[in-house]
């Protein structure tokens, strides 16, 4: 696979903060990379550093967009996080302007968007003025608006964020879409599930750094481990005795067992003594979601 | 350079599309006409009712003062006595009595009795009494009428140039450019601010990103400084376009003429650079606020720039080429409005003034976008707060 966004050991400092510390990861295309990390990690700043709004104080990034390695912005979409459009202009008014500042062309683009219109229960309301419409209705208009001109890297900030579960579903579908048709996209999240189901790869970053990056199986495999959730009335400390045990939880008649790093749980199952009670078991890998707050309470550090 | 002018198109097409934009360009014009006639219309309705003012004469001027007898002011002798008078007058606000006798000329105080409350009405009277026992007292002193005539001769001080002859300009040939002064004057503000709502409503309506993603932050503010510039274009040639035909009808005046006069070019050099330079300061401190109410003292200042001007009217009024006049000149931040000011009002405005004043805004205008820039390009970016003093000497520095 070649690289379409290629990151060296960017630092970007405000004041006396630090906010990037030495960041460096790529982007591959026609992947969806999860850029994650708890909020005030840099993640937005990354991404304006990516988009060419700020300047990283050192470092490079080398695009390879149009042949040559400086960034292009027709070829980039953006969805930032802070959501927004000119609220006394009409929907098609405003993504025709946005076209027209990435150099694409009009009538394509309209018909881009009113194929998009059809696509998110849009249609008719292309003369509707942002105002007037609903705010998941606006909210439609600015992901068209950050495809509109067909990119071939689309950075996503929380993109699902405001979205109904109907309609987020929706888009998980689209997002999953562009990218088999060969977009490569850059999707910044709290919602690990979310890039847990659509993401190939992660950049995990917290205070500035890198904590965790590479491939989301990869990882999994390095550092979750596994979790046993047992109901019934068993006696905590005696389960916390157990072989492999790293530590127990205590949730009403739930017991959460965590497993030590590199135990199989056959191996774990096979240690369990008969008298223990177990009206239900759960034995699953820790997901993501684990692996973040850990990260963010300083559980993994690199 | 494509992009600033694409945001510019953006900028214009959605002011022009815009109901209210279209319905300023034609309130203005109608609100200052509104504010021109209005008053004096009502002035001249409240003194519509015509007064009656019955004279006591006991001096035997009564022919002289009853010159000043009109529609609205009608000078009667008075035939009854003053208690009858008194009774007669009471009461009424179009009537009233007034005694002229040698108590009066020997205090020089005239009292006219009535229960109307304002002056208005016997204004006119004032010039006439005076006239009158100024002859009676002449008169008096046994003066001929050759002699009275000769005393009253009015002496009037005129001023002639020494160094340029020039024909004299009538009202029309110096109202006409001042006017036209002012119309640019006032469209060059309302454009620069009009930049000013424009940079703080991008950030409200939080399309800094996007736009930013797509175009340079410069490109963003030139954009919108160009495009309120042909917005303003627009409104003037509007307003010149209706205005001309309108005046030339009215008034039987023929405005080109006296528009196109030398003055002119500098003149539109003047509010072009002017507006450059306010545009700039608004659009970049616009960049720095969250929203216009919560401005700090700092950032209301700075609305107060362009109007600095208005506070040394007077003075370049009353002397074109004085001393307050050079240092407004000479001062980049009200050269535009003094100078527009000057020129309108004088024909001998030196030319090295004109140029180097000129220089000095350019060289200013060419500086303040600079640093407008920089400051824009990182309060732009900003939410949440208005930004302080520290921080915009901070950002200008960067």
């Amino acid at each position: 696979m070649s690289v379409i966004l290629s990151i060296k050991d960017i630092t970007k400092s405000f004041g006396q903060a630090t906010v990037v510390d030495r960041i460096s990861f790529e982007v591959q295309k026609g992947e969806i990379l999860g850029l994650v990390g708890p909020n005030g990690a840099g993640k937005s700043t990354i991404i304006r550093c990516i988009l060419g709004i700020i300047h990283p104080d050192s470092g490079t990034i080398n695009y390879h967009l149009d042949g040559t390695q400086k960034l292009n912005t027709s070829k980039v979409g953006y969805l930032p996080e802070e959501r927004g459009l000119y609220r006394d202009a009409k929907i098609m008014d405003i993504l025709l302007y946005i076209a027209s500042l990435k150099n694409y062309p009009l009538d394509k683009a309209r018909q881009t968007a009113m194929a998009y219109f059809e696509k998110l229960d849009l249609k008719g309301r292309e003369k509707a003025k942002i105002e007037e419409l609903s705010k998941g209705m606006a909210q439609k208009v600015q992901f068209i608006a950050s495809i509109i001109h067909e990119p071939q890297l689309l950075v996503l900030d929380e993109p699902l964020s405001g979205f109904d579960p109907v309609s987020q579903n929706l888009f998980m579908e689209e997002i999953k879409n562009l990218a088999t048709k060969g977009t490569t996209i850059l999707l910044s999240s709290h919602q690990m599930n979310m890039v847990e189901s659509l993401c190939n790869r992660i950049f995990m970053i917290n205070k500035g750094r890198r904590v965790l990056y590479g491939d989301l199986d990869t990882i999994k495999d390095r550092y979750a481990n596994y979790r046993c959730e047992i109901l019934g009335n068993n006696d905590p400390s005696r389960l916390s005795k157990l072989p492999f045990v790293q530590k127990v939880e205590q949730d009403g008649q739930k017991h959460i067992i965590h497993l030590q790093n590199g135990i199989s749980p056959s191996a774990f199952l096979r240690e369990l003594p008969p008298d223990i009670e177990i009206k239900e078991m759960n034995l699953t890998r820790i997901s993501l979601h684990d692996i973040f707050v850990k990260t963010v309470t300083g559980g993994i550090e690199q | 350079m494509k992009n600033t002018l694409k945001v510019a198109k953006w900028e214009i097409k959605r002011n022009v599309t815009n109901k209210a934009f279209l319905i300023s360009i034609l309130i203005t014009p109608l609100l200052m006409l509104l504010f021109g006639f209005v008053p004096s219309l009502l002035a001249k309705f409240e003194t519509d009712q015509p007064f009656t003012l019955y004279v006591v004469d006991k001096l035997g001027i009564y022919e002289r003062i009853s010159q000043a007898s009109s529609e609205k002011l009608i000078i009667t002798l008075a035939e009854d006595n003053l208690q009858a008078l008194k009774e007669k007058t009471r009461g009424r606000k179009d009537q009233g009595y007034v005694v002229l006798d040698e108590n009066a000329l020997a205090t020089g105080l005239v009292t006219v009795y009535t229960d109307n409350e304002g002056k208005g009405a016997i204004a006119p009277i004032t010039g006439v009494l005076q006239t009158a026992f100024n002859d009676y007292k002449m008169e008096k002193l046994g003066l001929s009428k050759s002699q009275i005539d000769y005393l009253k001769q009015p002496y009037q001080v005129n001023v002639a140039p020494l160094t340029k002859k020039e024909a004299e300009r009538s009202l029309p040939q110096k109202i006409i450019p001042a006017v036209f002064a002012g119309i640019l004057f006032l469209t060059v503000f309302t454009s620069g601010t009009m930049t000013f709502q424009s940079a703080l409503q991008e950030k409200k309506d939080k399309m800094v990103e996007i736009i930013l993603s797509s175009v340079q932050a410069t490109d963003l503010m030139q954009g919108k400084i160009l495009g309120y510039f042909v917005l303003g274009l627009i409104q003037v040639g509007v307003w010149l376009l209706f205005g001309i035909p309108a005046a030339q009808f009215f008034f039987k005046i023929p405005i080109l003429e006296y528009l196109f006069v030398p003055e002119l070019l500098p003149m539109v050099f003047f509010a072009l650079a002017g507006y450059l330079l306010y545009s700039a300061i608004f659009v970049a401190i616009g960049a720095t606020m969250e929203d216009a109410q919560s401005g700090s003292s700092f950032q209301g200042m700075i609305f107060l720039i362009p109007m600095l001007p208005l506070f040394v009217i007077g003075p370049i009024i009353a002397n074109p080429s004085g001393v307050i006049a050079r240092i407004g000149t000479f001062f980049p931040l009200t050269t535009p409005g003094v100078m527009l000011a000057r020129l309108s009002i004088s024909t001998q405005t030196p030319l090295w003034e004109i140029l180097a004043s000129g220089t000095i805004l350019l060289l200013t205008t060419l500086l303040v976008m600079r640093l407008a820039g920089k400051l824009f390009k990182t309060a732009i970016l900003m939410y949440g707060k208005n930004a302080t003093l520290a921080e915009i000497i901070k950002w200008l520095r960067y």
